[in-house]
């Protein structure tokens, strides 16, 4: 931190919260807030005088409130810039001014209680997105008594109680009576792992963390007895299972079972644990001085608006969605907008600082390369078409369609931000936009020639690029077997599949359409299928209404690593074919032309589409 | 708040959290089909 700060081409930017972002890969402007630290870092030099005289006292939330501080303090010993601030939330100094000791206590006159916060426009080429994590509270999990026993802790908070710059020195006391625990218990996987009760996922850090922590304690305290209470053990990575086999060999005791209770002695303050020990298959209990919950990691509570300012996706877990898992692990969906860290998904350390090094590194090759290739697949506007209706711009997943509303001259896109998903093209009503490469004429073709002969021995279903087609290849390569009546029309992501094409296939003879894509969260363009989800629904209620049984029109999200669900999917849909009598099709082919003048109204005929 | 839903391939209804629903894939508890109607909004 301190070298980042001491570098001549890296602007430190603390204490400053971006409030706006607008533009595109290579031309990003962030609007960022510096809030005001009442101190001029400049000029402070940490003498402590000012925290002296400051007669407010509060929990020091670095040391995990094991603590105190002023209100003139400095966060942590190591913090960049070297300064104290003012939390004006706290001091009594403002609005109106009762209190000015520290600024009588400054020898130097750095502090300025009518300090304001500053407005300031960044132009960048790339953005890195490093927020972090916060940790589970486990105040929900009543069986460990986290708030109501005064020696049950949280592994961040023994980590401070353990830490040579922390509250004690490093000397390890338990909170009650600050006496050195002789039997100390940990309990894994607290808040991860739990469908019900925290978070599904595996937290990946918790494991090795309480190893290193048994270690420590082994190292200072020999004579202390350690139990760890775990389902699984999970010490992957290098030199992480050595650690675990030396923690093992120091006599750290490792139980395979989780507590169900824990109780204290209200004399002593010493805990009794009950647990079942699957590995023995009993019921046993354990007397213990101080008991640590290693809680497990959450996204920053600040993500969901973040990731709204930079149209990040999440995922259902909370964390940020990368582009390709595999590919492209530390970019955004967004071109130019990279991530490291634990924002991406929980991480220790050393991945961390090697996620850093790659964003950096994929950011600092735009930047030098100074231009970038577009793929061709873009939307273009029809301004003759368009009517300023603005609902392009609103269901663009990446913000690439501006609109004046009230000049209502057109729809501009801007084309290095847009990725092809063809969402506007989609929901425009006026054909207004056209997908180069994927135009409406173009895939109403393609369901011509499919039900061309025999339309009601044909199955019409439109697949997105990156997983349903994927996911009907690796059916193929595996080769799983399914009914070849289906006719695939590949398209770049469900979102392009309008009312349209869905109806065309309907008219021209399908008994049943299929319309797949990526599962929630995992769409290559953001959140384009969750224009698909309520396009299906509106759908659903039109062919309702129109006397068409709703239930011939099929969505299913098949991934890429899904081969044996599409062959599946496949057979089910073979299945709703046989059952579409030629009356239904027929039927549905007179209601759908009849209706179609009305429905083309406002739409180009495609004649004139192809000509264009 | 709770939405209505019904699953276009068995037919089988049901609700769930308006929340839940938003977060993930609409699946059907029984035949885990992903064609499945949001009802509440007729």
């Amino acid at each position: 931190m301190t070298d980042v700060g001491r570098h001549p081409r890296i602007e430190l930017m603390t204490l400053s919260e971006v409030e706006k972002v607008s533009g595109y890969i290579g031309n990003f402007r962030a609007q960022v807030r510096q809030k005001a630290r009442y101190v001029f870092a400049k000029d402070c030099t940490s003498c402590d005088k000012c925290a002296e005289v400051c007669p407010v006292v509060l929990p020091d939330e670095y040391q995990q409130g094991f603590s105190s501080r002023k209100a003139v303090y400095k966060p942590y010993p190591q913090a960049v810039p070297s300064s104290y601030l003012i939390d004006m939330e706290h001091c009594l100094g403002n609005n109106p001014v009762a209190c000015t000791k520290c600024v009588d206590a400054c020898e130097k006159d750095c502090i300025d209680l009518n300090m304001e916060d500053k407005l300031i426009s960044l132009d960048v080429g790339t953005i890195i997105v490093a927020t972090g994590m916060e940790i589970y509270d486990p105040t929900p999990l009543d069986e460990y008594g986290y708030t109501s026993l005064e020696n049950v802790v949280t592994s961040m908070e023994f980590e401070r109680l353990i830490c040579g710059s922390g509250p004690t020195g490093g000397h390890l006391v338990r909170p009650s009576d600050r006496r050195s625990p002789k039997r100390i218990g940990f309990i894994q996987c607290v808040g991860s792992r739990s469908e019900n009760r925290g978070n599904p996922y595996c937290s990946n850090v918790c494991c090795m963390n309480t190893v290193k922590d048994t270690l420590l304690i082994k190292e200072h305290y020999p004579d202390a007895e350690i139990f760890v209470f775990y389902t699984d053990l999970r010490a992957f990575g290098k030199g992480f299972e050595d650690m675990l086999k030396r923690s093992k060999l120091a006599g750290v005791h490792y139980i395979r079972g989780f507590p169900g209770e824990v109780k204290q002695d209200s004399a002593t303050g010493n805990l009794r644990v009950r647990v079942e020990n699957t590995s023995s298959a009993r019921i046993e209990d354990y007397d213990l001085d101080m008991l640590v919950l290693a809680v497990g990691l959450i996204p920053n509570p600040d993500l969901k608006k973040l990731a709204s300012l930079l149209n990040l996706s999440q995922t259902s877990d909370g964390f940020v969605m990368e582009s390709h898992p595999k590919l492209k692990p530390v970019d955004a969906p967004t071109p130019g907008i990279f991530f490291a860290g634990c924002i991406e998904s929980p991480k220790d350390v050393k991945d961390s600082v090697t996620q850093a090094g790659a964003a950096a590194a994929r950011a600092s090759i735009l930047l030098s390369a100074g231009s970038i290739t577009s793929q061709a697949i873009k939307a273009v506007p029809d301004l003759t078409k368009c009517n300023s209706c603005g609902i392009c711009a609103r269901v663009c997943p990446y913000g690439a369609i501006s609109i004046d509303l009230k000049a209502k001259n057109g729809v501009q896109v801007v084309a290095a931000a847009c990725a092809g998903c063809g969402t506007c093209a989609s929901e425009c009503r006026f054909a207004a936009i056209i997908m180069e490469h994927f135009t409406d004429a173009q895939i109403k073709a393609q369901i011509r020639a499919a039900l061309e002969e025999k339309p009601e021995e044909k199955v019409v279903a439109f697949l997105c690029n990156w997983c349903s087609y994927a996911g009907g290849d690796l059916a193929g390569v595996s080769r799983l077997r399914y009914p070849a009546t289906t006719r695939f029309i590949r398209v770049m992501c469900s979102g392009r599949v309008s009312e349209d094409f869905v109806l065309t296939a309907f008219e021209q003879g399908a008994p049943v359409v299929l319309v797949s894509g990526c599962h929630i969260n995992d769409c290559h363009y953001i959140d384009a299928n969750r224009w698909t989800v309520r396009r299906m629904d509106k759908l659903w209620d039109k062919l309702e209404k129109f006397g068409i049984r709703p239930e011939r029109l099929q969505l299913e999200w098949i991934s890429s690593a899904e081969g044996g669900r599409f062959a599946e999917v496949m057979r089910v849909l073979e299945d709703l074919r046989s059952r579409v009598t030629p009356a239904e099709i027929e039927h549905t082919r007179r209601v759908l032309s009849e209706n179609r003048a009305a429905r083309e109204t406002a739409m180009v005929p495609i004649e004139e589409q192809l000509a264009r | 708040m709770e939405d209505q839903f019904r699953c276009m391939r068995c037919g089988f209804e049901y609700k769930m959290e308006s929340e839940k629903e938003a977060a993930r894939d609409r699946v059907c508890p029984k035949c885990q089909s992903n064609s499945v109607r949001k009802l509440s909004a007729k």
